[in-house]
Parts: C-alpha cells; structure tokens; sequence
C-alpha cells in the first residue's frame, strides 16, 4: 500500500464518517450521492470503492449498518455513526484541519516565508 | 492512516472473516440495490433504459474490483495469499514425487539423527539432576599431595568432614556417604546386600522423602540410637514384595538388628560411584540406608580413611568458591595441628568443592559435544547438497518465475512461494524425523557404554520434539538461501525471451555450486580426520598389551554369604577345597583365585609404608591389594621377576608379592626382596616380600600400571572374590563344569555369571567402540554427501556447455583433453576444501586430544589417510560426469537449441 493511497483513503473515510453525521442514517447509495453533491463535481467517486471502505470502517466499529426499506420503499442497509465514531470524527477533523493549514503555509509564495 | 488500532482492525477483520460468504452476499445485495436505485434515478433523468444501465455501470466502476476490494477488507490477504501459495507449493512438490520424497527422507535422517544425539546431550549435560534445586549442590572432594600424580583428588575423611560441618557457613547442609557390603539375615535367604551408611542429612539435602514410612532423624545418627534402615525402592520391590507392611519389622545385618523404618522412591538413586570422583567405591545399586553414626575413632580421623563421599548444598546465593576457602581454611588448620602435635612438615592439604552435576557429567562432556559437533556437521553437508539440488530445480523453473513475474506476481511473493514449498519439505522430514529420532534413540541407549551417566535421563522428550522442529525449520530456510539469490536475480523479459534451453545456469552459479563444494569437502575432511584419530586410537587400545595372558582364560565371580562363611578359617576352607576341585576338572590348566578381577577399577587401595619409614601415613605410598591364590600369576600369566611366589610355605604368615611399580614405590632404587612393610598402617604387622612380578595393566586398559600387592586369600580371605580359570581350549565350554564344582563344594551358594577374559576386553574397550563407531559412520556419510556435491559441479558444467564442447570437438578438440580440463575444473573446490579442512583438523584436533589413547591428534597418518581417500573419491566423482563429453556428439549437440 502506498502513502498516497493511504491519504485517499483515509479522507473518504473521513468523507463518509461526515456524511452520515449531518445525515443520520444513510444507505450506501444515498451516501455516495451525498459525497458527489459536497465536492461539487471536484471529486469524480467510483460508487462502487464506498462499500469497501464501509466495510473498514464497520470493523473499526465507528458506524453500525442494519438493513432497513428506502424513501423508494427498496430494501437497502442503512449505515449510521456510532458514538465511538462521533469522537473519531471529532478528532480526524481537528487532525485534518491542522494538515491542511500545515501544508497551506507550506504551499504559500515563497517569500512570505517566515 | 486514519488512527485505526491494529488490536481493532485485527477484531473487525475476524468478525468479519468468520461470516466471509454472508459478508459477501451482503455486498452482492446492496450493490444490486443500489444499481437499481442508480439506474432509475438516470432514467427519470430522461436516459433510455439501456443508457441508464450502461451509465450506472460506468459511474460505479469495476463491480469485480470493488469486490474483490471487499473480500480483501473482510479477510486477511496475506493469509489468504499464503494459503494460495500453500496449495501451489504441495500442487508443485506433488508434481515431482520422487524428487519431494528423496529430499523429505533425507532431511529426515539428517533430523532424525541429530536429534538423538541431542536427545543425549539434553538428558545427560542439560537436564538438572533429579534432585530438589540441583544447582546448589556440590560435592566435597580431598587433594592429598603425596598422591595427587596417581588420584588428583580422594573422597573426603570423616573427622574432616564433620569440621566442615562445624565450620563452613557456606553450607545450609552437609552429607557424608560410605559404602559397605554386609550380610542380610533374619529375612529370607542371606544374602550380601550393598549398604550405604549416610548421616541423616542426606535426604534432606537431596530434597528426598520416604515414599512409605520415613528417613531418618537426627537423633539416629548417634552411636546407640542407629538401628534402623531405610530401604531402597528395588530392593523393596525384590525382597518383600513391595509389602507395605515390611516398615516396622527387624532385619540384620552383620548379626545386629536393625528395625525398617521407611522405603524410598521408585526413581530416588545416588549417582554411581564412577560418577563421583577416584576411589570411590558406591555400588552401581545401594540396597539399605542406615544411619552413618560415626564412631569415636571417626570423629578423630582428620587425614586418613578418606572413604566419604561428602556432599553439600550450598546456602542460597553461594558460590562454590566461597564454600571451598571456607572448606580450606578447615583443612589448613588440620595441617597446623598435626605439625603442632605430630611434628611434621607442613603439607598442603586442600579440598576441592565441585558443582555435583559438573563431577557427574563432565566426563562425558567432551565426547558428546564431538558427537553433536560430528552429526551436526553432516546436516551441515547435507544441506549444502539440498541447496545445490534445490538451486538446480529453481534455475529449471526460471521460465515459470519469470510468467509469474511477468503477470504480476511480486518478486517477493515468488520467493515466499519457494522458500514455502521448501519449508513444506523440511517440515515434513522433520515430522518423519522425529519417528527416525524414536528408534535411534532407543539404538542409543542399547548400544551406549555403561560408563555414559545419566541415560535413564535420555528419550523423546518435550525438549527433543522442539529441538526436531525448531532444526527442520532452520533447515528449510538454510536451503532456501541459494535459490532464493538465485530467482531473486532473474530477469522475467531475459528468461522469457531465450528458448527453454538455453535457461540454465550462468557462471555465477556455478561458482557458488563452486563454493559450496569448497565447504562440503572442508567439513568432511574434519570429520574424516576426526574419524580416523578416533580408529587409530581405538585400534591401539585393543591391542595394548595388559601383560596378562588373555586367551582361554574365564572369569567367575563367588560370594560367599550366611553366617557360616563369617568365621575367616571357614571361608579359606571353602577356597581351599574349590581351587582342588577345579584343577582337577578336565580341560583346566590352572585354576586360581582374585579378590578384585582385572581391568574392573581400583579396589582394596591401602598404604604400603616400608619398616622403619617414619613418613605420615597420607605421604605413604599406596597401592591397590589383591588377595589371590599362588597361582593366580601363572593362570594370566604374569612373570616372575625377582624372589619367588607364594606357596604352601607362606600359610600362617604374612607375605606378599609385589609388582616392579610397587616395590620401586616403597624403596625407590632398592631390592624390595627380603624386606618388609606395613599393609594399612604403621600400626598393622609387618609383611615379608618375598617375590616381584612384572607390571600389568591390573586397574585399567588405559592406564599405566599402578603399583600394586599381593597377599595370599589365606591371609585375609574375601567373602566376594572372582575365580579365574585358564583352560585348555575354548574357555566358555568349562562354565557348566565350573558350576557343578562349586556346587559341589557348597549348593548354596550363587555362580552369576562366567566371562571370558576376552569379553572384558571387549567391554573395556566399549566406550572408544561407541565413539568411533558413531564418528566414523558420520564421517562416511559425509563423504558420501559431499561426493555428490563433487559430482555435481563437473555434471553440471558439461550439461551446461554442452554445445560449446560440441563446437570444440568439431573443430577437433581431442576428447580426452576436454575430459581433463573438465575434470581440472571440477577438483579445483576439492582442493581448496581439503586445504582448509587438512588446517581446521588440525586446529579442531587439539579438542580431541583428551578422547585419543596413545595417538597424537595431529598424527601425520590419519591425514595422510584422509587426504588419499578424499583424492580418490574425489577424482572418481568428478570423472565420472566428465566422461560423458566423450559421448557427445558434435553434429547432435550444435543441434541442440
């Protein structure tokens, strides 16, 4: 597994984790067109590399899934945040934030730096 | 990563792993559902139906990747690629049953048998005695200086003993043992049993208790309180049945009652007697305990009967450093007293404190290590060879590493996926290992010599089957090595682009096959040299001169037991009447009589001190004594020097024959004939010597003679003696006629066994037999493993240039000329690894030196010997492949891509 792979998946995780706390519960498809709404077309997702990914983070125990019935009245699993995940977020949030002002310091004009 | 904790991805994976197919059916369901819900989103949004499908699919991306994706994230993918490679290796191994057999059976000798000799090594040097807290005890020995050129250290006296005792913190406990044989009445048949006098402290410093009844009490160990017994679990067992109820009742010994007080443990047993030092006397079985209760004149006794064996357990934290200054400030004192009140010089008189297991096994320490050292090193070779064949077989397999590779297989899972399938190899060898372990252990024990300690330690223990393991692992990684350099260097585009046969091996290859056969041949000209020191100094002890007549002569001991044999005149009487009987007997030459037959250890050592000589009795000569009758000499043959032997003329009075060491020993530089000394003491009469025989190896094979002295059976006639026949042919056709005359002379009493002179020998020499046998065949197997890597490198050298000796011999190369370039090419490891091994012999030598008899280890024959036999096995091996170029064919081999 390489770094950046790692990054990746780490802010989809994070992207999920988001999602489904402004969201409630959520099924798998609605979280993926939840997640391509929020980047406004920046991030082109493959639907299909979300469900791995919920598979991981219901092993860390940060979402739980049941099945349940859609708006459509379809059958689908419905995934929501656990506790655990909430603080979870909390603290990745914090951690990203801290990230992305490191590296916008970084990536600013050479002479403003200090 | 995203702060995840191994612990619980480890947890969500084996939640997830024990339901994988539910877990993936689950995926099927929700992706079908949300592919649904995708598409009729995109056809509400004005696509036909089949657009919308169509979209749905490209906006989810590869369902399969996706789930695999999945399946990776609810399992564990290394497991899985593990057992993928698993399956692949034993599909691979199967595929070439012959060859996966040949190497599984070979790693399994190789297991099997280093296994055993750990199995040794484990029971007899590793393993704690079994005894409680066996790191604390020790075992107190004396060094007496006037005797210290014939026995570095003696048992310890009692007198000193009990200042010990008094004296030395060091000690939380001290034990004295000495052992006697009494006559058993008042149960049964009489009998002569081996009885060990102890202080009650034994037991308890031993960590023992009774396991019926008890052990003694303090209290018992006092003169008038002693008659009691503890007994002996196999003793038990034989003479009252294992009864319980055989505590409680009155036994005697020697005429005096003694009541039994308790039975040991079945697996309790002191160590033997030649496990505890020189001149200790323990029989190899001890049937009665009773309390040692010293005497008045035991107490006294500070500097002679040094008959104890003094054992003692160290105080927690105690070195036996500590404990031996202690010990000898003990001693000096004793020496500062008696020249205050003996007027002697002062003599040095220390005392030795030895962990007990280090006096027990460090004999034999030396010979198992070289045994270990020998059989390890034919695994060694072994694996040498295991590696060249293995590189053999990864360099035929280079095409399918290099499609493996090719299709995305990493260079790392290719070599894990090989050092696996060797892995399987040598797991299985090693598990077949194990069985072959079983049976040579038990080989082992059956065929080691009784002087070996502590075999009842020895068998396929818990420490045995992870040492199996453990080595079959190492094994498998060891021969992995090469060949996994061998794959790691090749290039999948190179090796797909050749024909299938050019892909063979490349120069650097070959001169690693090279290197290897360097170190084969190294090792195995140690262990050859090894081997042929261990003949040649086998071969010299069996043909030592003892200065006996060995040939039809027969051995045959007597014990004379019951209270009608207590009275001396009764047992000279019996003697008397048996050596008529048995001259007469037909096919008898000579018949006599020994009170300690030969080549059976020291026995009857006493001091011999010249009349008139006013040295103390410890700077008196000593000598062993044997009580025979007159003719003992010439039934083995041993000549008359001086003066003349014994006859009828000497009943009634006290006189000896002495060997040339003997009498050179008490007057140093003078005729002993005529002269007189005192046996045990200045106290003791005086005995006339009367003749001087010459030297003999009496003691033992290997040593040289001792000074030794004869007195007549009359004198002093031994109730345990040995007859010894001289017959007039084969000697083993008189021992029913033995028999009969003995019972002939009294029914009651035993005739155990007849040996033949020549079978002592045999059992002498059993030890260096062992050895030698077992080196030996570890040296010849060694040759025989690194023949074949010999073979190897010119076999190997001609398939791979085939074409190129086809294109010479067209040319027209003269056959023979390649045959000997070839061949030239094929010795040259040889004699590097002869080189190195002819210099590591010599270096390793000197360890051996101390299991050789009368052989230098770096005797010039043993290497002269290995060198010639390597040249030709070597040169044999590296013809016979050559040879083959002669039948090459050029147009055949040009042909040949």
């Amino acid at each position: 597994m390489s770094d950046k792979t790692d990054v990746l998946h780490g802010a989809l995780d994070l992207m999920v984790l988001r999602a489904l706390e402004t969201m409630g519960s959520q099924h798998g498809y609605g979280l993926a067109r939840r997640i391509e709404q929020m980047s406004e077309g920046m991030l082109a997702l493959n639907q299909g590399t979300l469900y791995p990914a919920l598979l991981r983070l219901e092993q860390q125990g940060w979402i739980g899934s049941r099945w349940g019935v859609s708006e459509n009245n379809r059958r689908a699993r419905f995934y929501a945040l656990t506790p655990r995940g909430r603080r979870h977020l909390l603290a990745e949030t914090e951690r990203w934030e801290q990230i992305s002002a490191l590296l916008a310091r970084f990536l600013r004009p050479t002479a403003e730096l200090p | 990563m995203t702060g995840t904790t191994p612990l619980g991805r480890l947890l969500g994976r084996l939640r997830t792993l024990v339901s994988r197919r539910r877990v993936l059916s689950r995926y099927d369901a929700e992706v079908s559902e949300h592919l649904d819900a995708l598409v009729d989103d995109l056809e509400r949004s004005g696509l036909s139906r089949e657009d919308a499908r169509r979209e749905a699919r490209r906006q989810f991306g590869g369902i399969d990747q996706a789930r695999e994706a999945y399946r990776d994230a609810s399992g564990f993918p290394t497991l899985d690629a593990l057992a993928q490679d698993v399956r692949y290796s034993v599909r691979m191994l199967k595929r070439q049953p012959g060859f996966s057999l040949l190497v599984v059976v070979l790693i399994a000798l190789g297991i099997g048998a280093n296994a055993a000799i750990f199995s040794v090594i484990d029971g007899v040097l590793l393993r704690p005695l079994r005894y409680q807290e066996p790191e604390r005890l020790v075992i107190i020995r004396t060094v007496v200086p006037s005797h210290a050129d014939v026995y570095p250290s003696l048992p310890a006296a009692s007198g000193g003993f009990l200042l010990w005792q008094a004296q030395a913190p060091a000690f939380e406990r001290l034990a004295a043992i000495e052992p006697e044989t009494d006559t058993l009445t008042g149960t049964g048949t009489p009998a002569r049993v081996a009885v060990a006098r102890v202080t009650a402290t034994l037991f308890p410093l031993l960590g023992v208790q009774a396991s019926t009844g008890r052990v003694f009490t303090a209290d018992e160990d006092r003169a008038g309180r002693d008659a009691v017994v503890v007994l002996a679990h196999g003793f038990w067992q034989d003479r009252f049945g294992g009864d319980p109820s055989a505590v409680g009742r009155a036994i005697v010994l020697n005429d005096r009652p003694y009541t039994i007080v308790g039975v040991l443990p079945r697996d309790f047993a002191l160590p033997k007697h030649d496990q505890l030092g020189a001149l200790t006397t323990l029989p190899d079985r001890v049937d009665i305990y009773r309390p040692a209760a010293f005497t008045d004149e035991e107490r006294q006794s500070t500097a002679d009967n040094f008959n104890w064996i003094a054992l003692g357990r160290l105080a927690p934290g105690v070195t036996p450093e500590v404990a031996e200054a202690q010990v000898n400030a003990v001693q000096a004192e004793i020496v500062r007293e008696a020249v205050r009140t003996l007027h002697i010089e002062p003599v040095e008189f220390r005392a030795l404190v030895l962990p007990l297991q280090e006096q027990v096994v460090g004999r034999a320490r030396r010979g198992l290590l070289l045994l270990a050292w020998s059989v390890g090193a034919v695994l060694l070779v072994l694996c040498v060879n295991l590696a060249a064949l293995l590189l053999t077989r990864a360099t035929a397999r280079t095409r399918e590493t290099a499609i493996r590779t090719a299709i995305g297989a990493s260079r790392g899972r290719v070599i894990r996926q090989l050092v696996l399938e060797h892995l399987l190899l040598a797991g299985a060898g090693g598990v077949l290992g194990i069985l072959v372990a079983g049976w040579s252990i038990n080989a082992l024990i059956a065929g080691a010599p009784v002087d070996l300690p502590r075999l009842e330690d020895v068998g396929l223990n818990g420490h045995v089957l992870v040492f199996a393991v453990g080595l079959s692992l190492v094994t498998g990684v060891v021969v992995s090595l090469l060949p996994a350099w061998r794959l790691s260097r090749t290039e999948p585009q190179s090796a797909l682009h050749v024909t299938a046969r050019s892909v063979s091996e490349g120069v650097s290859t070959h001169r690693m096959r090279s290197a290897l056969v360097t170190g084969q041949v190294a090792m195995s000209t140690v262990l050859l040299v090894m081997g042929a020191l261990l003949v040649a100094s086998f071969l010299r002890l069996s043909r030592q001169e003892t200065g006996f007549t060995v040939q039809h002569v027969v051995f045959a001991d007597v014990a004379l037991a019951g209270n009608q044999y207590d009275a001396d005149a009764r047992r000279v009487q019996f003697f008397d009447r048996l050596l008529s009987r048995m001259g007469s007997l037909p096919g008898v030459r000579t018949a006599a009589l020994v009170s300690h037959p030969p080549l059976a250890g020291e026995a009857q050592i006493q001091s011999a001190t010249a009349e008139n000589d006013t040295r103390t009795l410890s700077e008196s000569p000593m000598a062993n004594f044997r009580f025979v009758a007159p003719t003992y000499f010439q039934a083995l043959g041993i000549a008359l020097r001086r003066g003349r032997l014994f006859d009828e003329r000497d009943r009634g009075r006290c006189t000896a024959v002495l060997n040339e060491r003997a009498a050179a020993a008490i007057w140093p530089g003078g005729n002993a004939i005529g002269r007189r000394f005192h046996r045990g003491g200045n106290d003791r009469p005086l005995c006339d010597v009367i003749g001087v025989v010459a030297d003999t190896r009496e003691l033992s094979l290997q040593r040289l003679p001792s000074p030794m002295g004869y007195i007549p059976y009359w004198n002093n006639p031994p109730s345990q003696s040995t007859l010894v026949l001289r017959t007039e042919r084969d000697s083993s056709l008189v021992a029913s006629a033995l028999r009969q005359a003995v019972w002939d002379v009294d029914a009651g009493v035993p005739v155990p066994t007849v040996t033949t002179f020549a079978d002592v020998l045999k059992t002498a020499v059993a030890p260096n037999r062992f050895q030698t046998l077992l080196v030996g065949s570890f040296a010849i197997c060694a040759l025989l493993l690194a023949s074949l890597g010999i073979y190897g490198v010119p076999a190997f050298a001609v398939a791979r240039r085939t074409q190129e000796l086809g294109i010479r011999l067209a040319l027209g190369a003269r056959p023979s000329a390649l045959v000997g370039r070839v061949v030239r090419e094929g010795l040259a490891p040889v004699v590097a690894g002869l080189a190195l091994g002819l210099a590591g012999a010599l270096a390793a030598g000197r360890l051996i030196q101390g299991l050789l008899y009368d052989v230098s280890a770096s005797e010039p024959g043993a290497y002269v010997v290995v060198f010639t036999i390597l040249a030709i096995v070597a040169s044999v091996a590296s013809y016979l492949p050559a040879r083959r170029i002669m039948r090459i064919d050029p147009v055949q081999a040009l042909r040949w891509e």
